[in-house]
């Protein structure tokens, strides 16, 4: 199911514009979609509004800032050494890319309701760094070098 | 006798993620829905609200905060993505 996805952000194949979200109108249109699909699906209330509030700060934080979270976090932490330590900093400080606009809380907020729940977790690949945030620890790109352009993200949330 | 103006923040749709939508939304209560007086509290209610995220409410929240300080009051919710949201913009500051 996923394949066509790694290979797009690995190989950079070509991906149908259908599973592309190339605007803030768009994903938001989708965000709806997706919470009437989970409900659907009978998923419980609290988890499909919590899994679609997740998804939706993530998504818009890609409308937000544009540039990954490494380039981001760079203007206003020049010090940042790596991919890894900015991909800690992003979901674990409540810090802005934006200085000095008070914001950068919504990796944070992903962070907090994932972590400490053994059905809820997220892998998160940016550049060479890899990172798990949640009780579930997963990767999916086990077998593969961890280096590309982008920010590839996986949600894994159990039902119980 | 104190007076309240209860701002229903389901009028602004029930999927409530972005800032842009955020800010839209504050600048609609500040034109819109202001209090009749200098002493009135702004009571923010959240009822059928479905997903929040802090992005969105950190606008309308923090906005408004900035413009009605302590008299800005947020009414009890069950929602998680509400009581989660909060929790994440009301925490302190890392830096």
């Amino acid at each position: 199911m996923f394949a066509k996805y790694f290979d797009w952000y690995y190989y950079k194949n070509e991906l149908d514009s259908a599973d592309i979200s190339e605007t803030r109108d768009v994903f938001q249109a989708r965000l709806d979609a997706l919470l009437r699909n989970l409900l659907r699906n009978k998923i419980p209330e609290e988890d499909a509004y919590l899994i679609t509030a997740v998804i939706g700060e993530m998504g818009n934080n890609c409308f937000d800032h544009k540039q990954g979270i490494f380039k981001t976090l760079s203007h206003v932490r020049p010090d940042l050494k790596n991919h890894q330590e900015a991909l800690q900093l992003a979901f674990e400080k409540k810090i802005s890319g934006r200085f000095p606009e008070k914001r950068g809380n919504g990796l944070k907020f992903v962070r907090q309701v994932l972590n400490g729940n053994p059905s809820r977790g997220l892998f998160v690949s940016s550049g060479d760094a890899t990172s798990n945030f949640g009780g579930d620890h997963f990767n999916p790109l086990e077998s593969m070098s961890n280096t590309s352009n982008g920010v590839l993200a996986f949600l894994r949330w159990r039902i119980s | 006798m104190e007076n309240f103006l209860k701002i229903e923040i389901k009028k602004f749709g029930d999927i409530l993620v972005s800032r842009p939508a955020g800010k839209e939304a504050l600048g609609v209560i500040l034109a819109y829905m202001k209090p009749s007086s200098d002493v009135e509290f702004v009571e923010l209610d959240f009822t059928d609200v479905k997903v929040m995220a802090p992005s969105w409410l950190d606008e309308v929240y923090t906005g408004l905060k900035e413009h009605y300080g302590e008299r800005v009051k947020l009414l009890p919710t069950t929602n998680q993505s509400v009581i989660k949201s909060l929790e994440t913009i009301l925490a302190p500051d890392d830096e």
